[in-house]
Order: C-alpha cells, then structure tokens, then sequence
C-alpha cells in the first residue's frame, strides 16, 4: 500500500496561486485541484504534466509516492 | 472523449429520453399515475435548473464546467445506473412472473414497471454522479 503526497499546495504559495487560478491555468474546476492536493485524487499525466508545467517543476517532484 | 463523439453521445441520450417521455405521457392512467409522471417532469426540470446555474456560474468564473475528474464521475455514475437499471428490469420480470404463476396475481402493469425503469436509474445516476464528484477518488 502506498500513499500519495503532493507538493501542489507548497509551489502553489511560492507562486502566489489561488486554487482557483491554478485551475484556470490548467483547464481543469477548482475542486480537482483541491482533490489533488488533499491526495484524494490520483489525476492524469497529461493534468501531473500540466500542473508541474504551470508550477515549473516536473512531476516526480510535485507527486511524493511513500510506501 | 472526442468533442463529435461527445455531442453524438449527447443528442443521443436527448433522443432517448424524448422518445421514452412521449411514450410516457401518451400511455393512460389513473391519478397516481398523473402525480408520478409530474413528479418526474419536475424531476427533469430540477436536473436542467440545477445545470443552467452550473453553466452560468462556469462562465462567471471563466473554469471550465467539466474536467478530467467531474467526466470520469459522470461515466462511473452512468455505467452504475445503467448496471441498475438491467438488474431492475430482470428482478421485474421474475417477480411478475413468480406473481402470476404462484400467486396467481394479475401481471404487473407496464407502465408502472416502465415508471420504475425511468425513476431508479436516473436518481442511482443523479446521486452517484454528485457522490463521486464530492468525494473525489473513484479508484
């Protein structure tokens, strides 16, 4: 069993994002960003790609899987 | 899903649903029903109230109305519906004919078993679709 972390929350601040705006950038409603970033949702790779995009990241460093 | 395939699949269900309305309402029947099928006309109205505002307030806040997530909810919802909606009609059918040929009740009314056909999938739709969008993980 593992659980998912994100860091979405932490770049998110960095970059002064709203949930709201972090969702207006990658085509997606503001509730799957909070979804996503409670863990609660395990999203596509093309949104992962996106949001580590916007986020200027990439994605192994935005998803923390924790066995 | 493809935006042609998505408005295929859209005009499709329409279809369905008119067709299956105007059978509804042509059959006769007595006042329960007159109330069941206003119930459900008030049904349908709620669902096209409940969307318009979803629709309005999309374009006020400029976020897109579906996404990855919300579709997903709707197709889980929908196949789960659709699953009810096959056990409903097989447990009608046996249950008619266990009816007539053990208890030797008259057969079951078709429009009341079509009323059921209508009223249980679509509700199992609506409150699986909002259920698993409020919950977000469908896995």
């Amino acid at each position: 069993m593992f659980g998912l972390r994100t860091r979405i929350r932490e770049l998110r601040e960095k970059f002064s994002l709203t949930q709201e705006g972090l969702a207006k950038k990658v085509g997606v409603r503001r509730e799957t960003i909070v979804f996503i970033e409670k863990g609660d949702y395990n999203c596509s790779v093309l949104l992962a790609h996106a949001l580590a995009k916007e986020l200027k990241t990439t994605i192994d460093k935005l998803f923390i899987w924790e066995d | 899903m493809g935006k042609r395939l998505d408005l295929f699949v859209r005009i499709f269900v329409l279809a369905l649903l008119m067709a299956a309305f105007s059978l509804f309402f042509s059959m006769p029947g007595g006042s329960l029903w007159l109330i069941s099928s206003i119930a459900i006309a008030m049904a349908v109205a709620l669902v096209a109230i409940v969307a318009a505002s979803e629709k309005v307030t999309s374009m006020k806040t400029g976020l897109p109305l579906d996404d990855e997530l919300s579709r997903k909810a709707t197709w889980k919802a929908g196949y789960y519906a659709f699953v009810a909606g096959l056990w409903l009609a097989t447990g009608i059918m046996f249950a008619n004919l266990a009816m007539m040929e053990f208890f030797k009740l008259p057969s079951l009314e078709f429009r009341y078993a079509f009323e059921a056909m209508v009223i249980v999938p679509g509700l199992t739709f609506v409150v699986l679709a909002m259920w698993f969008k409020k919950k977000g993980n469908m896995d």
